[in-house]
């Protein structure tokens, strides 16, 4: 009998899983949704196309959270495949490795607010280089442990037999260890990009409302009840990711996302 | 004298690896070290090729005393059981890197890699990525690679460990026969007493960092230390 | 350049390089915390009047408080326990299937929202004029909106709750379905059965509790994220009890500033919780990932 369930369960699942993109979408093109009636009254591509015109700012918040994100990816990528090989060779690496654990696990909400004060000192509170600084703060630890388990015995055997190969450190770096290195670097690359992306906690406490990401968008229309713009918003926050998991799974999954 | 190794000791916390350890090798000439895992074969080597630094202790080669000379300036391969080709290239490019990183020309490396490919039985592999061949063509790739760049001194770390008997004794006989056109000395060092009186053209012994040259393989076969005796008993009586 | 001086180069550079870690990383995490505990013991801060232990007093005998943080952690123990038992019963029936194929995409696509946008569609399913509610009306289930039971900003915690396990179901689904597959689990269950156990036996002894101690590492961290969420319950919750990260942002954001010591004083208690449960349940062997 539980043979037989699989299919419905499984089409049930996918229709499930597939749901809130789907309503997203229908919403963001929506005249009106009046209650009781099930389906919208009516259609329309005007927010959509609105878009390109910054109706409501949401394409200058959409540049903005790209902007933030690739940044945000590309340092915390480069800075963790670094520090993560220097903990590889360090006698006390288990400990460096587990404490990239707790600011992980700290809500990134509270622990901006930790950090506040400093940012207010700095002057960074409100500022691009604030929120980016904030979110490096979340993604380097991150990024190391993504990265840590790149830096193995095999590796190190690979760099040797390169350097009796006659390489120095700039091309073992560049030829060998980068190249081997890309499918890891990508993954991580793409997974911290989505840390970024998907912020709104940190972003609103360092950013001070000021920097006005997607996340915060969606926030401020949910607070108007203008749930066809949220709606909208939302549908620009879920695609890219969408993207990448059709390219590749695992640059959405990671065990500790 | 190609190489002369002086006095070499090295220790790991408080336990002695290496103590004492001299030998001299002339060119074109393949000298084996017999020893069991742990004995301390893989760090002398390591030790020699740059990769580790001896506590004490003079490498000299061709008449120089190279103990201050990073690993990728000595010319000096080393070669592990595992055959650890770039995942990345494919056999062409593998054999190539050595050429490659020197911007030697493309005319030329192209000539000397389908040389070197032809000479080691890869014809037809050019393309192949490392995951696509057996364990002996990957040793095979791995030898090529080492081979090109002329080194003077190649150092094999259990090269055929973890090939099967027949593979083994392929790539054995291969490699008496490129060792020899390519002029090259080399230091094999093996758990197994066939393989290290097969290889090389002296032997030696090595046991809990101490390192015993042999004269001749008569020598050798005759201190039961090596446990040679004990083998051609085993075969004499079957 | 000589061994030595290369030798000596990637030691200094390793060095600097760990100094880089201490400093991004263990730095402000050490900063931020110290930071909060001199304000909480007002010795830092706009009403810090010396050393006092008022706002420490003023905070633990605020019930809102402990109701905030008993709060939390039912919502987090209530949302994992559904996400286990649903993720384990459907990697247990679909097997590594979820992960593979042609239809794998749907598995992963819950992933790709992230929690504010989650909660957005969980507020517009579940609220009295969402799309549940419309379905019960159309359906003649009920005939007034005040039939419809509260769903979200509600005491029990529900909507936050059910969109906590909205989120981490699929995430624990294809997490098992690949601890499923690395461990060869369809072996080990066949070699069960050839033992003479039953489908149940085999879920019982074998697979579930290989499952479990494989991931209680993830498990443990994803408790920790939903103690600690934000966007949910802000959008889901209502004003008391709160879960404890709206607690504290409230707290800390308000214009009265006796609020601000107390709402650093629980960040710190918060912190504390956290680290403590890192610290003696996280097997560090390897990492996560």
């Amino acid at each position: 009998m539980m043979k037989r369930l699989k299919r419905p369960i499984a089409f049930l699942s996918l229709l499930a899983f597939s749901f809130p993109f789907i309503f997203l979408f229908i919403l963001s093109i929506a005249k009106g949704w009046n209650f009781p009636n099930l389906l919208p009254s009516g259609y329309s591509t005007e927010r959509w196309s609105g878009l390109v015109q910054n109706t409501g700012g949401l394409l200058q918040s959409l540049l903005l959270s790209c902007k933030i994100g690739l940044v945000v990816a590309i340092v915390s990528t480069f800075t963790g495949f670094t520090i993560s090989r220097s903990i590889s060779l360090h006698s006390k690496r288990k400990y460096l490795l587990f404490a990239c654990y707790f600011p992980l696990a700290l809500s990134p909400v509270i622990y901006s607010l930790l950090l506040n004060h400093f940012f207010l000192k700095f002057n960074l509170s409100g500022t691009f280089m604030g929120v980016v600084i904030a979110q490096l703060i979340i993604t380097i630890p991150f990024s190391i442990l993504l990265l840590s388990s790149f830096w193995n015995e095999r590796i190190r055997s690979l760099e040797q037999v390169s350097s009796t190969l006659g390489s120095n450190l700039q091309q073992i770096f560049f030829r060998v260890l980068l190249p081997v290195a890309l499918p890891q670097l990508l993954i991580c690359f793409f997974q911290t990009f989505l840390v970024s992306w998907f912020e709104y906690g940190l972003t609103i406490i360092i950013g001070v409302g000021k920097v006005q990401t997607l996340t915060l968008k969606v926030y401020q229309y949910i607070g108007e009840a203008n749930i066809f713009y949220a709606a909208l918003s939302s549908c620009l926050i879920v695609f890219p990711p969408a993207i990448f998991l059709w390219i590749n799974k695992k640059y959405v999954f990671s065990k500790l996302n | 004298m190609l190489l002369n190794i002086q006095h070499i000791s090295k220790q790991y916390s408080a336990e002695s690896v290496l103590e004492n350890i001299s030998l001299t090798l002339n060119e074109n000439r393949t000298l084996s070290i017999l020893g069991k895992s742990g004995c301390g074969k893989s760090t002398l080597l390591k030790i020699i090729s740059g990769l580790v630094l001896q506590d004490r202790g003079d490498i000299i080669l061709k008449g120089k005393n190279i103990n201050m000379l990073p690993a990728n300036l000595r010319h000096i391969v080393y070669m592990s059981q595992e055959a650890l080709l770039f995942p990345h290239l494919n056999v062409f490019e593998n054999i190539a890197f050595g050429l490659r990183i020197k911007n030697e020309k493309k005319a030329m490396i192209e000539t000397k890699v389908n040389h070197l490919i032809t000479r080691l039985g890869l014809h037809g592999h050019h393309q192949k990525m490392p995951q696509q061949l057996s364990g002996g063509q990957q040793q095979r790739v791995n030898f090529g690679r080492s081979l090109i760049i002329n080194p003077p001194l190649l150092l094999l770390d259990e090269p055929f460990g973890n090939l099967d008997t027949q593979t083994r004794a392929e790539m054995q006989q291969l490699f008496k026969q490129v060792a020899g056109e390519f002029n090259i000395a080399s230091i094999f060092v093996t758990h197994d007493i066939k393989e290290a009186l097969l290889m090389g053209d002296n032997i030696g012994y090595m046991n809990n960092g101490q390192l015993k040259i042999y004269e001749t393989k008569k020598s050798f076969i005759s201190d039961s230390i090596t446990g040679a005796q004990q083998e051609i008993s085993f075969w004499q009586t079957l | 350049m000589t061994l030595e001086n290369t030798l000596l180069n990637s030691k200094i550079v390793t060095r600097l390089v760990i100094v880089c870690f201490l400093l991004l990383v263990v730095v402000p995490f050490a900063a931020g915390l110290m930071y909060a505990i001199l304000y909480s013991v007002g010795l830092i801060g706009i009403l810090s009047n010396g050393f006092t232990t008022s706002h420490i007093s003023g905070t633990v005998q605020n019930p809102e408080i402990l109701f905030s943080l008993l709060y939390s952690f039912y919502v987090a123990s209530c949302s994992m326990l559904i996400s286990l038992v649903l993720s384990l019963g459907g990697v247990l029936f679909f097997k590594s299937s979820i992960t593979k194929g042609k239809w794998s995409f749907f598995s992963y696509l819950p992933l790709a929202a992230p929690a504010i946008v989650t909660a957005f569609v969980s507020l517009q399913v579940f609220n009295k004029t969402g799309v549940l509610s419309r379905v019960l009306y159309q359906t003649n289930a009920i005939s007034d909106l005040s039939q419809f039971p509260d769903m979200v900003n509600d005491s029990l915690g529900i909507g936050i709750i059910t969109t906590h396990v909205l989120m981490a179901t699929p995430f624990f689904l294809i997490f098992f379905s690949n601890i499923y597959e690395a461990e060869n689990l369809k072996s080990l269950s066949e070699v069960a059965k050839s033992l003479g156990a039953s489908s149940t036996k085999v879920a019982e002894k074998i697979a579930i509790p290989l499952l479990l101690k494989k991931g209680l590492n993830t498990i443990l961290l994803y408790f920790i994220f939903v103690i600690g969420s934000y966007e949910i319950p802000l959008i889901l919750g209502q004003q008391s009890p709160q879960m404890i990260s709206v607690l504290i942002v409230r707290k800390m954001q308000r214009y009265n500033l006796i609020d601000i010591p107390q709402g650093y004083f629980l960040s710190i208690v918060y912190s504390v919780v956290v680290i403590l449960l890192i610290a003696v349940f996280l097997k560090s062997k390897k990492p996560v990932i």
